[in-house]
């Protein structure tokens, strides 16, 4: 008979059943919730005491960057954050790792699981490198995680775009994602990679350049690529990370692109670094256009963003916009790490310091706190740092009291460039989170925004990834340090320490396509590709743990 | 009286004792000290394992004896007090050290006074390569401070260097100055190829080659007798730098480069 678990008389937070703050108890058989029993004699074999305690779902990060090529060369080419940084030792439940600003595989698992997140999600993967992915989140334990597969700048989606092919372009899309075992649809700067690599310095600056010899535009890629994803009812938007990312005066591409959706869903990432005033060559026009933007993203209820925040620090720049990495590198001529990878994909790495006292940085920091707060519906708003980008994931905590804590947020604020203490609109946002806000920003929302019914909440049938909290003072300490961690129904971190660790599950979807197209598709690839059609899809020996997450549930709707 | 740690054997495997500093010895009980950790390769040991103590770290000296070529990273961060090595020594002397001094009577290993930040290393001997260096991946090597050789120095002398002065008697191996951003390197004897690549800003003074081969991204200037080369040459007699005070006062011809990085270097060449 399998083992119950109970989670006995904590304040629990969940808000997909308006939950918020009663006190109740949470059963658990199986790794999954389950109803309380009706018998109320009935005991459970074993019992979390959690009165006076926060039980909330598990955290669920949307938008990260952890495994892959991108975060191993970035991992090889900081050597010396490494030196001085903080070691992950060795325990006889763990293994050892090394933090820094791209930590160790074993030690982003360990220490995402200590904060009380279970789930998490790579955010650009070329398909070509989809095996090494997997190979990583092998070693990655305890969370459950899946990767978005990057699209925007792939020949033979370009292509059938090119020929108005949405048939060609689906079953593509969809076999791509089966082939390199994703969850979703990403696209980085689209279009504008592609010239990059066919232009010495080269980018697309607006969504209606021309992308020369596709002959389409970052517009039509966006637009048949969103559309593509409602045909296939996959279960997360497409991930879009838009044109001119970090340039100033960049709000309106950002405005611009959420309108070429045409009414399909879209998910804005990191939209921080994209909601930038100014454009002139005088860097003090630089400030922040969140209101009009954040206004938009009100107005429309298919678009969601994840915020992007950046903290003051050092970090390191990973994306597979190519040639932002060669602009972060020529701003502040820092090394710099670019790759080609063949017919799919770009990408750009470089160390960067955030400093408060740096109009620009300062504005950035501000910028992604004004959408927290000006965004009214917490359900589209994901809380991200963009891990590493724009701070670590362990930032997530601090990044809670900010929002927690306006007395806080206001002597913070007073510590940043002047010019923006003075112009932002920071200081006379008033709003406060709330648990309930936080619970939906940090795990409720990214799980619905992803798709995936049985994360970010508690009703039977739900995934039992439970974190229960001791309420303190000060937010970032409370949520840093979870008393328990549950994921699986398993308790494996008790009071700060690892008390078990598990694989965790690989999300991936597997989208229906029109068969007779895999013909067309194995004659280009055996054509034009480094790696023979038959050898390019990743093996099911690559899944420990996995689970197919369905693409039906809502293809119906826009 | 100083306190020497003497050498029993040499180790089979690297030795690093960078924690064994002046100014721990201020901060811990005598009783304790020969507890103070050190490396053999992984395995954690104490500095009685391999060392006899004796005397009293007055003034705060430390003398280090016997044959320390396996012994790395001594003086590692030291910020108060004197070093001296009597003999050859290993690695990371002096690495990252912010003040103090330390002396080195033969050879030291390569990384000397890398990223160093303040305080002056002596060399009697010859030292190995990236002296006053960046470590790998680094920004900035050297930032601060002097590094005075007798003897010869290895390639990538000065790598990254931010500031400070280093002054080599003998000959330079290749790549002195690589990517350096300030500061000054002097070469009293021969020098190897491509010094000054990627350089940004920063002095490459030449003592007696005058035939230093250049990159094709260096361009010659004019014929001139700078005051700060008699300064410098003036301090680093003072020190017992082997090349006289006459040197500071000779005419050199400047080259500017590395073009590919800003051109703002300085390379000076006596002029024949």
């Amino acid at each position: 008979m399998s083992v119950t678990l109970r989670i006995t008389g904590g304040y629990v937070y969940d808000p997909e059943h308006n939950i918020d703050g009663q006190v109740h108890d949470i059963w658990i058989r199986d790794g999954k919730v389950i109803p309380a029993p009706e018998d109320p004699q009935v005991r459970p074999d074993r019992e979390i005491d959690a009165r006076g305690l926060v039980v909330m779902p598990g955290g669920v990060d949307l938008h990260c960057h952890i495994a892959g090529p991108k975060v191993n060369a970035a991992r090889k080419m900081r050597p010396e954050e490494k030196r001085h940084g903080e070691v992950v030792r060795r325990t006889p439940r763990t293994h050892s790792g090394t933090l820094g600003s791209v930590p160790s595989t074993f030690a982003t698992g360990y220490r995402y699981l200590g904060m009380g997140y279970t789930t998490a999600f790579d955010a650009a993967i070329p398909p070509l490198s989809a095996r090494h992915a997997h190979e990583e989140f092998a070693d990655t334990p305890g969370i459950d995680k899946g990767f978005f597969v990057l699209m925007g700048n792939n020949h033979f989606v370009m292509e059938s775009i090119k020929q108005r092919d949405r048939a060609r372009l689906d079953a593509f899309v969809a076999w791509l994602l089966r082939a390199a075992k994703g969850y979703g649809m990403k696209v980085v700067n689209p279009g504008g990679v592609e010239v990059w690599k066919q232009h010495r310095a080269g980018n697309v600056t607006d969504l209606d350049q021309v992308v020369d010899y596709f002959e389409i535009t970052p517009r039509q890629i966006i637009r048949e690529l969103a559309a593509t994803r409602t045909r296939l009812g996959l279960p997360h938007p497409i991930h879009i990370h838009s044109n001119n990312l970090g340039l100033p005066g960049n709000w309106q591409t950002t405005l611009e692109t959420m309108r070429a959706l045409d009414g399909h869903r879209g998910h804005m990432t990191h939209i921080q670094f994209h909601s930038y005033a100014g454009g002139d060559v005088d860097e003090t026009t630089f400030g922040s256009r969140v209101s009009e933007l954040a206004q938009y993203v009100n107005e429309h209820p298919e678009i969601t963003v994840d915020v992007g925040q950046v903290l003051f620090g050092d970090t390191t720049s990973m994306t597979g916009d190519g040639p932002l990495g060669y602009y972060l590198h020529q701003v502040y001529g820092t090394k710099w790490f670019s790759s080609d990878t063949e017919l799919e994909a770009g990408c750009g790495i470089a160390p960067i310091r955030y400093r408060n006292k740096s109009l620009v940085h300062a504005w950035q920091w501000a910028i992604g706190l004004e959408w927290y707060l000006l965004v009214d519906d917490p359900w589209r708003v994901a809380m991200s740092t963009d891990h590493p980008n724009g701070g670590s994931f362990l930032a997530y905590p601090q990044i809670i009291r900010l929002l927690m804590d306006r007395d806080y947020r206001k002597d913070v604020l007073k510590t940043v460039h002047r010019k923006v203490r003075e112009q932002s609109c920071l200081g006379d946002l008033d709003r406060q989170y709330s648990l309930n806000e936080i619970c939906i920003i940090t795990r409720a929302g990214p799980a619905r925004i992803l798709g995936l019914p049985h994360k970010g909440h508690l009703g039977p049938g739900a995934d039992a990834d439970v974190t229960i909290y001791a309420p303190h003072e000060n937010k970032q300490t409370m949520f840093e340090f979870p008393r328990y961690v549950v994921k699986s129904g398993e308790i494996l971190v008790d009071d700060g320490e690892i008390r078990e660790t598990t694989y965790g599950k690989l999300l991936h979807v597997a989208p229906d396509y029109d068969r007779d197209r895999e013909a067309e598709i194995a004659d280009w690839f055996e054509q034009y590709y480094t790696i023979r059609f038959r050898n390019y899809p990743v093996g099911n020996e690559y899944l420990h743990e996995s689970e197919v997450v369905s693409c039906q549930a809502e293809a119906a709707a826009p | 009286m100083p306190l020497r740690l003497s050498l029993r054997q040499v180790p089979p495997v690297p030795l690093e004792v960078e924690q064994v500093l002046p100014s721990v010895f201020r901060r811990v009980d005598r009783a304790d000290w020969p507890r103070l950790e050190v490396y053999l390769g992984k395995e954690k040991q104490t500095l009685g394992d391999w060392f006899d103590l004796a005397g009293t770290p007055d003034n705060e000296t430390v003398v280090w004896e016997g044959d320390l070529t396996r012994v790395h990273w001594i003086g590692a961060g030291l910020d108060t007090g004197r070093i001296e090595i009597d003999g050859s020594a290993g690695r990371h002397i002096g690495s990252e050290m912010t003040g103090g001094e330390i002396v080195v009577h033969g050879d030291a290993g390569n990384h000397l006074g890398a990223e160093m930040k303040g305080g002056r290393i002596v060399v009697h001997g010859s030292a190995g390569h990236l002296v006053g260096g960046a470590y790998r991946g680094s920004l900035l090597g050297m930032r601060g401070g002097e590094i005075i050789i007798d003897g010869n120095a290895g390639n990538e002398v000065g790598h990254s260097m931010r500031r400070g002065l280093i002054a080599i008697a003998g000959d330079v191996g290749d790549l002195a100055g690589f990517a350096m951003r300030a500061g000054t390197i002097v070469v009293g004897g021969r020098a190897g190829i491509r010094h000054g690549a990627e350089m940004v800003r920063g002095s490459l003074v030449y003592l007696s080659d005058t035939s230093v081969s250049l990159l094709p991204t260096v361009r010659s200037g004019s014929v001139q007798q700078p005051v700060v080369l008699r300064l410098i040459a003036a301090h680093l007699e003072k020190t017992g730098f082997r090349h006289n005070r006459q040197w500071g006062s000779r005419p050199y011809r400047i080259h500017h480069g590395d073009f590919l990085a800003g051109g703002r270097g300085e390379f000076w060449i006596p002029a024949v």
